[in-house]
């Protein structure tokens, strides 16, 4: 990933325009959904969560630098490190949970589904981004 | 690593937050770099270097046992 440090013009800590969006379009689903089966109230508590989110994202990273890091602030190159740490710690973790379930589930008589195909995707991913980056970097 | 960025941009009399906003980062990052939390990347180390007036090694020491 390019560490390319951002012009002088841009904002330097804001959060990801499509981290607030999505949590608006988020809002907005699941107050569809809440309303469609008749829970306004439960729609509009699922409004004001997302909303308020999309909110802190917009306005916190002024103030706070773990909001711009939470709103996946890529603008500096910091940041992009610490996302890619938390990424790697976050899937590391991931693959042990698949690695424990996918044995509790044979253990208990199954298959071992999804778990075994879970992993071999993570597994085939995995492997597949590391020969097509080992080429390019 | 250590280095001489709090010094120099004290010398220089200007803050955190506007040596900053001169480099594009956040003032977290300025802060990080200067206690030593984080190494900067070698665009990043050479627009520093070239703010505070010095030279990329003047301004990063390598720890000669790492």
């Amino acid at each position: 990933m390019s560490m390319r440090t951002p012009d002088r013009e841009q904002p330097v800590s804001r959060a990801n325009p499509a981290a607030i969006i999505l949590s608006v379009v988020i809002g907005l689903i699941l107050f569809g959904v809440a309303v469609a089966t008749g829970e306004v109230f439960v729609g509009i508590g699922f409004l004001a969560v997302t909303w308020g989110f999309a909110a802190l994202l917009h306005f916190g990273p002024r103030f706070s630098d773990t909001i711009a890091l939470v709103g996946d602030d890529v603008n500096d190159e910091r940041h992009v490190y610490i996302h890619q740490r938390a990424a790697l710690i976050s899937i590391n973790l991931l693959g042990f949970m698949l690695i424990g379930a996918f044995i509790v589930d044979i253990a208990r008589g199954g298959d071992g589904s999804p778990y075994s195909y879970m992993a071999l995707i993570g597994a085939v991913t995995y492997f597949s981004v590391l020969l097509a980056l080992g080429r390019r970097t | 690593m250590r280095n001489e960025v709090r010094a120099l941009r004290l010398a220089r009399e200007i803050s955190q937050a506007e040596l900053a906003e001169q480099l594009g980062v956040s003032r977290q990052t300025i802060n990080a770099i200067e206690t030593g939390r984080y190494s900067p990347s070698l665009p990043l180390a050479i627009k520093l270097a070239r703010f505070l007036g010095r030279t990329v090694e003047e301004v990063f020491h390598v720890d000669e046992n790492s």
